[in-house]
């Protein structure tokens, strides 16, 4: 259809960062200084997500109705489901507002890449790595405010491993933490990013063999469903390891 | 022969850097972002909303319990009813019997005296009619002799005193 197209360069213009905002009709527009692509769609998710809870939820609402009752339901589910059970009672709830943003931020940023004209910014490492490096931060840091470095002493080893062992598992288990907030950042990213790519892929088959290759449009329909389904998914995974990783730092005995 | 998607090399991704490329200022407003929007929203949303859920489910639970203890409460009222009702039906079974019983005792007093009454109304009325008869004769009697004496008058057509013929009736008549 068009054989100077170039796939490799659509998809890749689609997935990165860039300091243009392509537009249609307008044409790329410029973002000014400092912002990028995916650092305005994270600023829209933000904006989106303040929206959402500050003006859309009725917090004085006796019986909840609507999009109030709907987010509410994530909001009870994160606290009752991911955040008491993995981390206890007290921890649990004092957690529960972090994990809720956490999981809203997230989720809406991954649901603004499925709008045409949006991108995708935790499709980009950048977004999702100092998301995972505050839960390390969390991890480390974290413990040894809370429990102290006994405390985090013994959540790194256990107390009944033999003296010979310990420089091992010590490397080991920092390796570990490290291994775990970086598989934080790598899944979302990955995850995000290929939805994407195999969307991209598919809708530029179509554009370079043209209506032979129409079937890839119901294949592009299809993944576009599947990244939905990720996308709420992968904010849920984020959150569940975070609050499983956080507590198991925080309460090794268990 | 190898495409041209194959062959070009992304030359926006080229300026743009690779995807993996590290941006120090995407980083920071990252962190900027994730911190702004958890400070506004642990003020303004979180600490409200996760209050009011609790305010609601504690109130939820309570009137839940009391909701059950209204359905103790009227399960024990149910059961007073019914043992209310059993008892008054009993009661009420008793004073009909009680009732019955004093009837047919009543009944057959008033019975008993109706016959008493009417058996010395009978015998007053048999007292009276002996009377009466006896009045009855002894006016026949007179009646019989003023009689007897106005056919003798008649008869014998002599003037007899009253006094003599009487005295002479009563004679006869005792003789009778």
């Amino acid at each position: 259809m068009f054989p100077h197209f170039n796939l490799n360069e659509y998809i890749m213009q689609h997935v990165s960062n860039s300091h243009e905002w392509h537009l249609p009709f307008w044409g790329p527009l410029p973002l000014p200084g400092i912002l990028t692509l995916h650092a305005l769609m994270m600023f829209i998710a933000a904006t989106i997500v303040l929206l959402l809870f500050l003006v859309i939820y009725r917090k004085e609402d006796r019986v909840p109705t609507g999009m109030t009752n709907c987010l509410e339901m994530f909001v009870v589910f994160i606290r009752d489901e991911i955040a008491v059970p993995n981390m206890g009672e007290k921890d649990g709830l004092s957690f529960t507002p972090m994990l809720c943003t956490t999981f809203f931020f997230i989720l809406m940023m991954n649901l603004l890449g499925l709008i045409p004209l949006f991108a995708t910014a935790t499709g980009d490492v950048n977004v999702t790595g100092p998301m995972a490096f505050l839960i390390f931060i969390l991890l480390t840091l974290g413990t040894l405010a809370r429990n102290g470095l006994k405390g985090l002493w013994h959540a790194l080893i256990p107390s009944t491993l033999p003296k010979i062992l310990i420089p091992f598992f010590l490397i080991t288990e920092i390796f570990s933490l490290m291994v775990r907030s970086g598989a934080l950042m790598i899944r979302l990213f990955a995850n995000m990013m290929a939805g994407h790519m195999v969307i991209l892929s598919f809708l530029g088959l179509f554009v370079l063999f043209g209506w032979v290759a129409c079937p890839a449009i119901l294949m592009a329909v299809f993944i576009y469903c599947l990244e939905l389904f990720v996308a709420f998914l992968q904010a849920y995974i984020f959150v569940l390891l975070s609050a499983v990783f956080i507590g198991q730092m925080y309460h090794p005995e268990h | 022969m190898p495409t041209s998607a194959q062959t070009q090399v992304p030359s926006s991704a080229q300026e743009q850097g690779g995807i993996l490329t590290p941006d120090n200022t995407l980083l920071v407003l990252t962190w900027a972002t994730f911190f702004a929007l958890l400070f506004i929203l642990h003020k303004f949303a979180w600490k409200p909303i996760l209050a009011g859920l609790k305010k609601r489910e504690d109130y939820v639970r309570k009137s839940l319990e009391d909701a059950d203890k209204i359905n103790q409460q009227l399960a024990d009222i149910e059961k007073d009813k019914t043992r209310i009702l059993n008892d008054a039906k009993e009661q009420g079974n008793a004073i009909i019997e009680q009732s019955r019983k004093m009837s047919i005792e009543i009944s057959s007093k008033i019975e008993t005296a109706a016959k008493k009454n009417a058996e010395e109304i009978v015998n007053s009325a048999r007292q009276e009619l002996a009377g009466e008869r006896q009045r009855v004769i002894g006016a026949l009697k007179k009646e019989s002799v003023a009689t007897a004496v106005a056919l003798a008058e008649k008869i014998l057509k002599e003037n007899l005193d009253n006094e003599k013929n009487r005295k002479l009736i009563n004679d006869a008549m005792k003789d009778v």
